[in-house]
Parts: structure tokens; C-alpha cells; sequence
């Protein structure tokens, strides 16, 4: 299976490249227990930093799409098509809109919104979480 | 005077393969590539400024190059021809061989001069390359894909028993330091080679639009290159170093003549024979190609 990345796709490289992962595994051109290539090949093939890729393997493994198995590689994860079907940040998109709509109702103005969801990070990122 | 007679022969040989056969077949490829491929359909194949290689600029370029070749046949035979009338006769101690290797290095030039035009253009492919959609095969490329095992462990226990056949009979206080060297040499140069190959398997593409089954394959050519240099490497150290244990010394300019044109036939012959320009997938190269499939 080959991968394309457009860099004048508005999308960033990471989430083209974890999309067409996972559109691989749901369409069955990759399988469980395939074999995938190393962050480095994969970042010289198709000319990105290699931290690039590496975040978007850390998001499939997350996902349970892929695992690695150390120094015997990176591989599809036995379960990948459960893995590809979900979508966390589009579920993270849709429950900010939601909340977003919410603290609208209540009256807080945007620029308020968005104080608080940068000083809630803040706190989260100072804790250690 | 039946070793001059094997010398002239096998001379004549090395002038023809190294300066007129494989110097024609390439400029033939060339221009087979230019004719049937040419920059208004295959545009990525012509990154500028050598697109003026389908121009008739870049034709003289390729009879200019294959002239030089002539040339330096022309040179060879000249040497040839005043051996004889000189009635040269080869040292019986040995010696000679060493201007039938610096001849060989000069024929080798010209090919060297085309590889480095050829890396020239791989990196301005690549610059162009920079701001095209990329695409890559989801497979891991490995070692073992190239070469196999058996062929790797081959070249290096002929280079371990060259070795040991060197240790064992030239460690003596005057030849010790030349051994040495000898070894070093040659295990540097197999490393060298390991760490070519190494690097070309996990490393960037040459050429960015290779497809990945001519990938595959031109690494797979390069790996078998490669092995087979390192045993004839070995093979010839040992040969000549018996001849001259066997006071034959005489037959060693007939042996790096012949170690050349091994050389020449295993990796341009080797090339040419297995990569046709029909094998090569040129409609990567097409203005209108997608990302390389």
C-alpha cells in the first residue's frame, strides 16, 4: 500500500498520514500482523521530519491501529479495524463544539471561552496530566 | 614469448570492453531514452538545467563523451602498438602491472565522469521533487531484501581466508607492515561497501519518481555489485600473491588486466543485462503522473 502526502493539503502531514493509515485497514489493504516501515524510512521516503512521523505513529498506537514490537519493528495491531473506526479527535472536536455551545448559552463572550480553555490547559500541563 | 602473445590479447580485450563496448552501449541507452522519452511527455525525467539533454546541445554532449572513450582506445592501442615495436618483453619479476592498472583508471574516467553528471541530476530530480505530493510504499525495506545472507557471509569468508592466507604467509618483519596495510585496505573497502549498501536500503531514493519494484530492483543489482567486487577483490590478492610464489610473476599484468575487465563486466555488464530500458516504468516520469506507484 502506498501513503501520499500533499503539503499543500491544509491537513498536517501527521493526520494525512495517520487517515490514510487507518483507510488502509478499514479497506483491507493492510491486515493484522502486517509489517510497516521504520519512522526513519518512512520520513525519507517521503521527505518529513522524522518527529513527523513519529507523532503520527504514536496517534495509531494509541488507537490501537499499530504496536511496536521493539527491535522487530512496527506492525498493524491485531486490533486495527476497531482502532480505525474510531476517531478521537474528531470526537474531541465535537465535544468542545458542544461545550463551546453550551458556555454561549450561559453568556460567556469568546474571548472569555477561550481564557479559560488556555488557562484550563495550563493548569492540566503544570500538573503533569 | 607465448605470455606476450596472452597479454596483447587480453590488453586488447580490456581496450575494446572498457573504452568501445560499454561506452557504446551506454550513449546507445542514452539516446534510445532521449528518442522514445522525451521531455514534452516525460518532463520529470528533464529536471532544468538538464533539459537541454534532449536538445541537439545534448546530443554532442553524448558523441563528445563516447570520443573521449575513443581516445582513450586510441592510447591503448598506441601503447600496444610500441610495445610491439619495441619488442617489449614483460619483467619475469613482475612490476609491469602497475601501468596496466593506471591504464585502467584512465579508462575508467570517463565512466566516472557520467556517474557524477548522473548523481548531479538525481539531486536536481529531488530539488524539483521538493514541492510535488509525495508517496511512499508502507513496507519496510530490510537488508535481507536485497542480498541474500549466504551471498554476504560468502564475501566476507573469502575475505577472512585472503586474510588468513596473507597472515600466514607474509608476517615476517620486512613484509609485515605491507600485510597490513593490504588487509586493512581491503576490509575498509568491504566496509565501505557494507555501509553503500546499507545506507542505499534504508536511506533516501536516488531518484525520487523510482517506482518501488525498480527500487527494488536497481538495490537488488547494486547489493550482487557489490558482493561480487568484494570476492573478486579477495580472489585476485591471493592469485597474484601465488604467482608470485610460484615465480609467476610475469603473468601478473595479465591478471589485473583481466581482474578490470571483471570488474567492468560485473557491474556495467551486469547492469546493462539485467535492466533494460523495457524493464525501467518511465511513466513515473510522466508530466501527468500521480504520486510514483
Amino acid at each position: 500500500m502506498q501513503v501520499t502526502i500533499n503539503i499543500d493539503n491544509p491537513e498536517p502531514a501527521f493526520a494525512q498520514l495517520t487517515a490514510q493509515i487507518k483507510q488502509g485497514v478499514l479497506g483491507g489493504s493492510l491486515n493484522p500482523g502486517d509489517a510497516l516501515p521504520s519512522i526513519r524510512q518512512l520520513a525519507q521516503d517521503l521527505s518529513l521530519n522524522p518527529k513527523t512521523v513519529a507523532k503520527a505513529y504514536r496517534m495509531l498506537e494509541r488507537d490501537q491501529v499499530i504496536e511496536s514490537k521493539g527491535y522487530r519493528g512496527t506492525f498493524i495491531h491485531q486490533n486495527a479495524m476497531a482502532g480505525s473506526t474510531h476517531d478521537l479527535a474528531a470526537w474531541v472536536h465535537e465535544r468542545l463544539t458542544k461545550t463551546i455551545a453550551v458556555l454561549r448559552d450561559a453568556g460567556a463572550t469568546d474571548s472569555e471561552i477561550r481564557i479559560a480553555f488556555g488557562n484550563a490547559m495550563n493548569q492540566q500541563i503544570s500538573k503533569g496530566t | 614469448m607465448s605470455v606476450l602473445i596472452l597479454f596483447y590479447i587480453v590488453f586488447l580485450s580490456q581496450i575494446y570492453l572498457l573504452s568501445i563496448y560499454f561506452p557504446g552501449q551506454l550513449a546507445k541507452r542514452v539516446r534510445q531514452v532521449l528518442s522514445k522519452y522525451p521531455p514534452d511527455k516525460y518532463g520529470k525525467l528533464y529536471p532544468p538545467p538538464f533539459d537541454y539533454f534532449a536538445s541537439r546541445e545534448g546530443v554532442s554532449r553524448v558523441r563528445n563523451w563516447q570520443l573521449l572513450n575513443f581516445a582513450i582506445a586510441g592510447l591503448g592501442l598506441g601503447i600496444l602498438l610500441a610495445a610491439v615495436l619495441s619488442g617489449y618483453q614483460p619483467d619475469p619479476m613482475g612490476g609491469d602491472e602497475i601501468f596496466v592498472l593506471a591504464y585502467a583508471m584512465i579508462q575508467f574516467v570517463p565512466l566516472f565522469m557520467a556517474e557524477i553528471m548522473t548523481a548531479k541530476w538525481f539531486s536536481r530530480m529531488r530539488q524539483e521533487y521538493a514541492g510535488r505530493p509525495k508517496s511512499a510504499e508502507l513496507q519496510p525495506r530490510k537488508l535481507w531484501d536485497v542480498v541474500s545472507p549466504l551471498n554476504l557471509f560468502l564475501a566476507l569468508g573469502i575475505y577472512l581466508a585472503m586474510a588468513a592466507w596473507f597472515l600466514q604467509q607474509h608476517m615476517g618483519e620486512s613484509e609485515r607492515g605491507a600485510t597490513l596495510i593490504t588487509l586493512f585496505g581491503l576490509g575498509a573497502m568491504n566496509l565501505g561497501y557494507f555501509l553503500l549498501l546499507l545506507h542505499r536500503v534504508h536511506g533516501r531514493k536516488n531518484d525520487p519518481y523510482k517506482s518501488h519494484a525498480d527500487q527494488l530492483h536497481e538495490l537488488k543489482l547494486l547489493a550482487s555489485i557489490l558482493v561480487i567486487s568484494s570476492i573478486a577483490a579477495s580472489t585476485i590478492l591471493v592469485l597474484t600473491d601465488m604467482a608470485d610464489m610460484f615465480v609467476l610473476e610475469v603473468f601478473d599484468p595479465v591478471l589485473i588486466s583481466v581482474f578490470a575487465q571483471f570488474c567492468a563486466v560485473f557491474s556495467i555488464g551486469l547492469g546493462f543485462s539485467k535492466t533494460t530500458i523495457e524493464d525501467i516504468d518511465f511513466e513515473v516520469y510522466r508530466e501527468d503522473a500521480g504520486p510514483v506507484v
